[in-house]
């Protein structure tokens, strides 16, 4: 069984040995080198590195935009730049960053330039381009926009419907820039479930450029990480994270990346630790809530200079804190609660 | 239902521009009516058919001076609503319009060169009839003068990837080409000044039916040059990367656009004179009148409401009920500046 999905994965996008960057009339400025990458069907990659680290160079790249420095791009096998335009647009399809404008166009109009290498001179959808159009906004669960003036659109809804138009391209290959750079968490995370299931159905591979590193680790079949170094490691989200290379190339002077929780956490001031008890959901959000006061969270610890206690009853909650066995104080909101620590504990010291 | 929602089809295409051709028809009869003597509309249509008019002087003036003064204006006035959809698609900027490289500099530079530094007194008979030979010398100073700024622009373009660039560069060549027009004109006697400045405001009434044989085909060829793009067009309304990444091969496709549209605008110039804010104005009317993006159905749309436009501002130069006739580049901007305005304020609408 396992050998069979591996076998069915197809290579669809290789390089070798590919150098990235710009070349001017006297400068050559190199962005990554050494790249031997691979786009399989059924993946979703996300790219991910600081900005300005060479996500959309690559990309360019990879997309026969741009040349590369030397090596060698392979789509289906041969390399890109002997395909034509029209051959590589039906191979690969782009989704951008910017907000794309389109004045007069219904959402179907811009769903159906999706089709654009498919038709003929001039650009008549048949029947199965029809067909294909309206799959598509299916997809992406736009088809109740599909009548609407596509710049009446929220910013979330234009993005689903370019990745519609992506989609219904017909590519193997789907590269997006920061597809979801403007949008809200909602939104973003609408994107990623929507490009999951079009990876996860076997038959595309798409490599998604992304800057937020929670999202990337979360989502993500597998990660290309730019390292600070200019190379590209990949691996699944959990390997790179065991392996430390998440930490090394997203932790500045400032800011450590903490590999247990995959998160940035909240910067320390103090040293005061403070023991918490309790059960369930409310623990994490309330250890959250002290560690962004500056306390350190532990379970029970005699160093503990104070503890709280946390209890649910009937849907509500309830906090108590004490020192040395003795309740001083009880809080049914976090925040009445943390303002007590710190009164106790910073503010008077 | 599935195809109600398909937006380029043949019935709606006819029911589209059904009324508006028969708009322009009826703009078109209404210029002929109009001039220096008021000619009833029903000798308009006796002459058309081959019958004659109830005074003798009118046919002649209909067939000799009103009829090509007609086509002139609608031939111009497509062409700079074609030329300007052609540059707002391309640049992707609602307020770029045919003469936006400097076309039109390019050819006041030719004719300020005959009129102003040659010299050779073509000026003083250009708006006198008899004058033929000189208007094909200002059509050829024109052409060559907006050929050579289209050259300059195209030779730029070969070699620069992003269109706002070319925009950009193309606006200041347009500056600096007019400085030097101004440094002419600094230096000329008054009276050639004069000439020139007759030629800039424009003419519908200059063409004669010979410059017409010129002025159709060419002008015809490019339109029809500029239809199997409509599709390159489509793509690029969401941009070069967009397009690029679905098959349009933005460089070509680019240079193919400047040229249609520079020698559309250059030819009007060349012969009209200068028309202003018609180029820029009509593509806005056209997409507000259709509702659509579609170049299938805004490039026809251009054409038949840039000849309206035109055939209006023709009429309204020649003021209906008396024998005065104003600045067709004057004209033209009292109708065309009020749309532009109009168009950024729904813009701004429509952002919100």
């Amino acid at each position: 069984m396992l050998e069979d999905r591996s076998s069915a994965m197809k290579v669809l996008l290789e390089t070798r040995d590919l150098d990235i960057g710009y070349r001017n009339r006297k400068k050559i400025s190199r962005v990554a080198s050494g790249l031997r990458l691979q786009v399989k069907t059924g993946e979703l990659i996300c790219l991910a590195g600081q900005n300005g680290a060479g996500k959309s160079t690559l990309l360019r790249t990879l997309a026969g935009v741009q040349k590369p420095l030397s090596g060698k791009v392979l789509l289906d096998g041969s390399e890109i730049i002997s395909h034509s335009q029209t051959s590589i647009a039906k191979k690969i399809g782009l989704v951008l960053t910017e907000k794309a404008e389109a004045e007069g166009f219904s959402v179907r109009d811009i769903v159906a330039l999706g089709r654009f290498p498919h038709t003929d001179w001039k650009g008549i959808l048949t029947p199965a381009d029809q067909y294909k159009v309206d799959n598509a906004l299916n997809i992406v669960g736009a088809d109740p926009l599909s009548g609407r003036l596509f710049t009446h659109l929220s910013d979330g809804e234009k993005q689903k419907v370019m990745i519609a138009r992506a989609i219904a391209q017909e590519t193997d290959i789907i590269l997006l820039d920061e597809p979801t750079a403007f949008l809200d968490l909602l939104r973003k995370i609408e994107i990623i479930n929507i490009l999951r299931d079009l990876a996860s159905s076997g038959t595309k591979g798409i490599l998604m450029a992304i800057h937020d590193i929670s999202l990337a680790l979360q989502y993500a079949d597998r990660i290309w990480l730019f390292e600070p170094e200019g190379g590209i490691i990949e691996g699944s989200p959990e390997d790179l994270v065991l392996s430390g290379a998440i930490e090394r190339a997203f932790s500045s002077e400032k800011l450590t990346f903490d590999p247990v929780s995959g998160q940035y956490p909240v910067y320390t001031r103090n040293n005061i630790k403070i023991a918490l008890k309790g059960t369930g959901r409310v623990v994490y959000w309330t250890a959250k809530g002290l560690a962004r006061q500056g306390f350190k969270v532990c379970s029970d610890d005699p160093s503990a200079r104070a503890t709280v206690i946390v209890t649910e009853k009937d849907g509500s909650f309830l906090w108590e804190v004490s020192v040395e066995d003795e309740i001083l104080s009880s809080h049914t909101t976090v925040l009445s609660m943390t303002d007590q620590l710190k009164e106790m504990f910073i503010h008077r010291s | 239902m599935r195809q109600g929602r398909e937006s380029f089809q043949f019935k709606k295409y006819l029911l589209i521009f059904a009324p508006l051709f028969t708009a322009f028809l009826i703009v078109f009869l209404f210029d002929l009516t109009h001039g220096s003597v008021q000619i009833p509309l029903k000798d308009i249509i006796a002459v058309l058919t081959g019958g004659s008019a109830s005074k003798a002087s009118w046919g002649s003036i209909i067939l000799a001076l009103r009829l090509p003064r007609a086509f002139t204006a609608s031939l111009a006035g497509a062409s700079l609503a074609v030329s300007g959809l052609l540059m707002q698609t391309l640049f992707r900027n609602p307020l770029a319009g045919p003469f936006v490289l400097g076309i039109n500099s390019g050819a006041s530079l030719g004719v300020a060169l005959v009129i102003l530094a040659a010299g050779t007194g073509i000026g003083g008979s250009l708006f006198s009839g008899g004058g033929i030979f000189a208007e094909i010398g200002l059509v050829a100073a024109a052409s060559i003068g907006s050929a050579l700024v289209l050259g300059i622009v195209l030779l730029a373009a070969r070699r620069i990837s992003s269109n706002t660039v070319i925009l950009i560069m193309g606006i200041m060549f347009g500056y600096a080409v007019s400085a030097v027009v101004s440094v002419l004109i600094h230096f000329s006697f008054a009276e050639r000044v004069q000439s020139f400045i007759a030629w800039s405001f424009g003419s519908f009434a200059v063409v004669s039916a010979k410059d017409l044989g010129v002025m159709f085909p060419v002008i015809l060829l490019c339109l029809f040059l500029a239809l199997p793009l409509c599709k390159q067009l489509n793509a690029l309304v969401l941009g070069e990367t967009y397009a690029s990444s679905m098959g349009v091969s933005v460089l070509k496709v680019r240079m193919f656009l400047i040229s249609v549209a520079a020698v559309l605008a250059g030819t009007v110039t060349a012969f009209c004179g200068p028309v202003a804010f018609i180029g820029i104005a009509v593509p806005h009317l056209a997409r507000n009148i259709l509702r659509s993006g579609d170049h299938r159905i805004l490039i026809p749309g251009c054409i038949l409401t840039g000849g309206i436009i035109a055939l209006a501002a023709d009429i309204a130069s020649n003021l209906p009920g008396s024998d005065m006739v104003l600045p067709l580049n004057s004209v033209t901007s009292l109708i065309g500046a009020p749309i532009v305005i109009w168009v950024i304020m729904r813009y701004q609408h429509v952002g919100r």
